[in-house]
């Protein structure tokens, strides 16, 4: 079944067009990547997925109902949930209550918060550091805590903003394995936005590329790898595909 | 409400509004730059107006009062940016604006305990003396004020648009970060814009002096409206802020001649909270210097 | 841990055994000083009441002496014009102040106005009301109400001595520590805070930022509505200039801040410190006009300044320190 729809999306910024006639979809279960050089829009695109921005543009689809246009926090309701670019803690909160004030989308009671608080704590093994203030974590724990806090909120799809960025080796390897573990246990549907190649060619079951607002390539990570269009936008980028 | 009732009124408030338009423009430049709204901002208005006074007390012309209070309030500026404002840059909304509250009382208060609370008149070379066209009748005081105001707010926006420090300040405004990265000296452009913020009421003050009464509170009458201008104009635009000026000095004539009573002041801030309820944004929304 | 724990635990009964023998004390105190004990809590109820919204929820509301305001006019002229008891006047003032406390928000909120655009408009809604209230003689002008004192009597809620007054604040005080503290162990109470650090970061997680801003400003301008009215019978005078002022919402802020946002007895420590200061400076040097504002102003400053988070927890910090042996 298909998740998440969106139908020639655009976003302009007072003349920058940051996001052009962008059409994709993710199927329930599946792990999408969203790739790009800098400034491709790639933020933006969650941004207007999840209603942080008015769509220019286009219909964006969740669970067969329309959310162009919806509020964010009505799109977190209907179970989709995203993490941000630059983490974005509540920071002066603790590890524990940060997750405990998502876990009260589904859950009224103080009580069954709080289990579904350690629940998505000891998932991203934050479980020990639950007392610490959110000011104390080093940037792998602040991302895990960003995913455990929209975990709380009981998704059925992840939009996550360069959470590998920034991280050691190890940290990402734990990282790839938390999302495949989430998948497969939960089923929660993923889209990422990446730049750690590693990672989107071992999660990924699909890869959009984006350059200039533009979709210029979609399909398996080999595919994406090889596409002509993808090598000649990466040229004179950092990072090196496949 | 006759006809040269309501042209009167109407040539009031448009004056009255190039005199709020000046006071909320300085507001607005520290506001743009510093991210901080000054709510002493009146209070420094009220300062150059002591200033004058004195001056006129020694017999010597207020208008050359200009002649301390411009570069006293230039100088107050850097300093204040220096050691109250830029350190506390980074801390949250509502400590910021407390210490603002805090510094706008404490020169309240300190006039209060010096001039006492007494209100005082300055009289200088035009008072008294008034200009008629048709039945209007028009203060010369006032029109001077108004149109020594019009020059300091055109020579602020000139300043802003066409000159190296202007780009710099802009520049500033819209990325700090950006703006350290192509070597403007970030901390210098914050004194520099606060010192010009203030200084401008240094130029005008001496020529209000003559139009109001000099007193402590004088300071919180114009900063009120110029907060209502700063809303009405779209938070942070300075277009809309210029507009908004002249349609605030309209609703404040307006309303002392239709309003009974002492109700007369609320018309400016019903036509705050009107825009509000259509137009939410401010009449000229979104920012930008 | 546990060691603290016992600390706690010896604290509390150290303070509750305090208040007790504070409550009974007040029976034997000179009236004076009964008036500041009743000035404190006064100032520590509304104070909490302003933290709801301004401490815990973030939203700077300037307007709280507007709410003191229409509190006691309502009341006021319920009795005065109406002969309503006070007992329904305190309830009906809760519910006005809501209802401009919503309409307030709603302007604002609704087009996400925050941080000192807030607290402009609120400043504008606390002119606004002076000016009506002056003028209009069926609101007394500038002139002001006067409440004739008719008997002690409970159902009129006046009483011929201080001490009851004493009393019923002590009482609203207790129950709004209890609401207090029943909204941060709560949802909204984590919903506020998350508002309050990071709006963008709460509507991610679901959090409709406009629908909780709205219910601390209506749980916030109610209760405070309602310590308008008590207000107004404790000092059977109220007019404009008093009612409707800018420093008293400077004040009530000032108090919460002074003692720490965001905390339970923040309002309170704040409240105690600085009402004594108060009315001190005020009989010491009356005739020096400004003084008194003067010294509020330089005390912001420099606790906003030095002690972000108050003096409550400048002082454990400082305590802690001390313990650790540096
Ligand atoms: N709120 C905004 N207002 C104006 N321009 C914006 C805004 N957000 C993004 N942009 C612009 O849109 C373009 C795309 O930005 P976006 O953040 O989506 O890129 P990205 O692909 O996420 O890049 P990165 O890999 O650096 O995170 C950039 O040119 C950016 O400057
Ligand atoms: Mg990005």
């Amino acid at each position: 079944m298909t998740l998440l729809t969106v139908e020639n999306m655009s976003k302009n910024f007072s003349g920058l067009k940051a996001v052009t006639d962008l059409s994709l979809t993710v199927e329930e279960g599946q792990i999408c990547g969203l790739i790009g050089p800098n400034g491709a829009g790639k933020t933006t695109t969650f941004n207007l997925i999840t209603g942080f921005l008015p769509v220019s543009a286009g219909k964006i689809f969740f669970d067969k109902t329309e959310i162009t246009g919806l509020e964010s926090h009505k799109i977190c309701d209907i179970g989709l949930t995203r993490t941000f670019q630059h983490a974005q803690p509540f920071r002066g909160l603790s590890v524990h209550d940060n997750v405990l004030t998502g876990s009260f989308l589904r859950n009224k009671k103080r009580k069954d918060a709080e289990k579904i608080t350690d629940d998505a704590l000891d998932m991203v093994k934050m479980y020990e550091k639950r007392n610490k203030l959110t000011k104390d974590l080093t940037i792998g724990e602040t991302k895990r805590l960003e995913i455990a806090r929209a975990l709380a909120t009981g998704p059925k799809m992840l939009l996550l903003d360069e959470v590998m960025a920034g991280l050691t080796l190890v940290e990402v390897d734990e990282i790839i394995q938390l999302i495949f573990e989430l998948r497969d246990s939960r089923g929660i549907t993923f889209m990422l936005i990446e730049h750690v190649m590693r990672a989107v060619m071992s999660l990924s079951d699909k890869v959009v590329v984006l350059q200039h607002g533009v979709k210029i390539a979609e399909g398996t990570p080999a595919e994406v790898a090889a596409n002509e269009k993808v090598i000649e936008a990466y040229l004179g980028e950092d990072e090196n595909i496949a | 409400m006759n006809l040269t009732l309501f042209g009167q009124t109407l040539v009031s408030g448009l004056l009255q509004g190039g005199i709020y338009a000046q006071i909320a423009m300085g507001l607005m430049l520290g506001l743009g730059v510093l991210g901080i709204i000054n709510f002493a901002h009146g209070e420094f208005l009220m300062i150059a107006m002591y200033v004058t006074l004195i001056v006129f007390r020694l017999d010597i012309n207020p208008y050359l009062a200009i002649f301390i209070s411009f570069p006293l309030l230039y100088f107050l500026g850097v300093i204040l940016a220096k050691y109250l404002i830029i350190p506390i840059l980074d801390r949250e909304t509502m400590a910021q604006f407390l210490i603002m509250i805090g510094l706008s009382l404490v020169l309240m208060n300190l006039a209060m305990i010096i001039f006492s609370p007494n209100f005082y008149t300055v009289k200088a070379a035009l008072t008294g003396k008034t200009l008629k066209i048709g039945e209007i009748i028009i203060g010369a005081n006032r029109l001077l004020g108004f149109a020594i105001s019009i020059l300091v707010t055109g020579a602020l926006l000139w300043m802003m648009q066409k000159t190296e420090l202007g780009r710099n300040i802009r520049a500033v405004s819209q990325n700090r970060y950006a703006a350290s990265l192509v070597g403007v000296n970030v901390k210098a452009i914050y004194q520099i814009a606060f010192g010009i913020s203030l200084a401008t009421l240094g130029i005008s003050g001496p020529f209000l002096t003559p139009i109001y009464y000099v007193s402590p509170n004088i300071g919180s009458f114009f900063i009120l409206f110029a907060f209502a201008i700063v809303i009405v104009g779209g938070m942070g635009n300075f277009k809309g802020a210029l507009v908004a000026s002249f349609l605030i000095g309209l609703a404040d004539a307006f309303g002392a001649v239709l309003l009974p009573g002492s109700t007369g002041p609320i018309l400016p801030f019903i036509f705050l909270i009107l825009t509000l309820l259509f137009k939410p944004k401010g009449l000229f929304g979104g920012s930008g210097i | 841990m546990i060691e603290q724990t016992k600390q706690n635990n010896l604290i509390k009964t150290l303070l509750y055994i305090l208040t007790i023998i504070l409550v009974l004390a007040v029976l034997k105190l000179p009236s004076n000083i009964v008036h500041v004990l009743i000035l404190v809590f006064f100032y520590a109820y509304v104070s909490t009441a302003w933290d709801i919204l301004g401490g815990y929820a973030g939203q700077m509301s300037f307007g709280h002496s507007l709410f003191i305001g229409v509190g006691a006019y309502t009341s006021t002229l319920l009795l005065l014009r109406l002969g309503i008891t006070p007992w329904i006047g305190l309830f009906v003032s809760g519910l006005i102040a809501l209802v401009i406390g919503a309409f307030m928000g709603f302007l604002c909120f609704r087009s996400n106005i925050t941080g000192f655009y807030f607290a402009l408009v609120t400043i504008v809604f606390v002119e606004i009301s002076r000016y009506l209230s002056l003028g209009f003689e069926w609101t007394g002008a500038a002139k002001g109400l006067y409440i004739p004192y008719k008997g002690n009597n409970i159902s009129n809620l006046q009483f011929d001595s201080k001490y009851m007054y004493f009393y019923v604040i002590f009482a609203m005080y207790i129950g709004i520590l209890i609401l207090y503290k029943a909204i941060m162990k709560s949802k909204s109470g984590f919903y506020f805070l998350a508002i309050r650090e990071n709006e963008e970061a709460a509507e991610s997680i679901g959090i409709n930022t406009y629908k909780y801003k709205m219910l601390a400003t209506i749980i916030s301008s109610f209760l405070v509505g309602v310590a308008g009215s008590f207000w107004a019978q404790y000092i059977t005078f109220i007019d404009p200039y008093t009612m409707f002022d800018f420093m008293l919402s400077v004040q009530i802020i000032f108090f919460a801040v002074a003692g720490g946002r965001g905390t339970l007895f923040g309002p309170l420590v704040g409240a105690a410190l600085f009402v004594p200061l108060s009315e001190g400076l005020r009989t010491m040097m009356g005739r020096i006009a400004g003084i008194n504002i003067l010294v509020y102003g330089i005390i912001l400053i420099l606790i906003l300044r030095f002690m972000p988070d108050g003096i409550f927890v400048w002082v454990k910090d400082r305590l802690k320190n001390l313990s650790h042996g540096r």
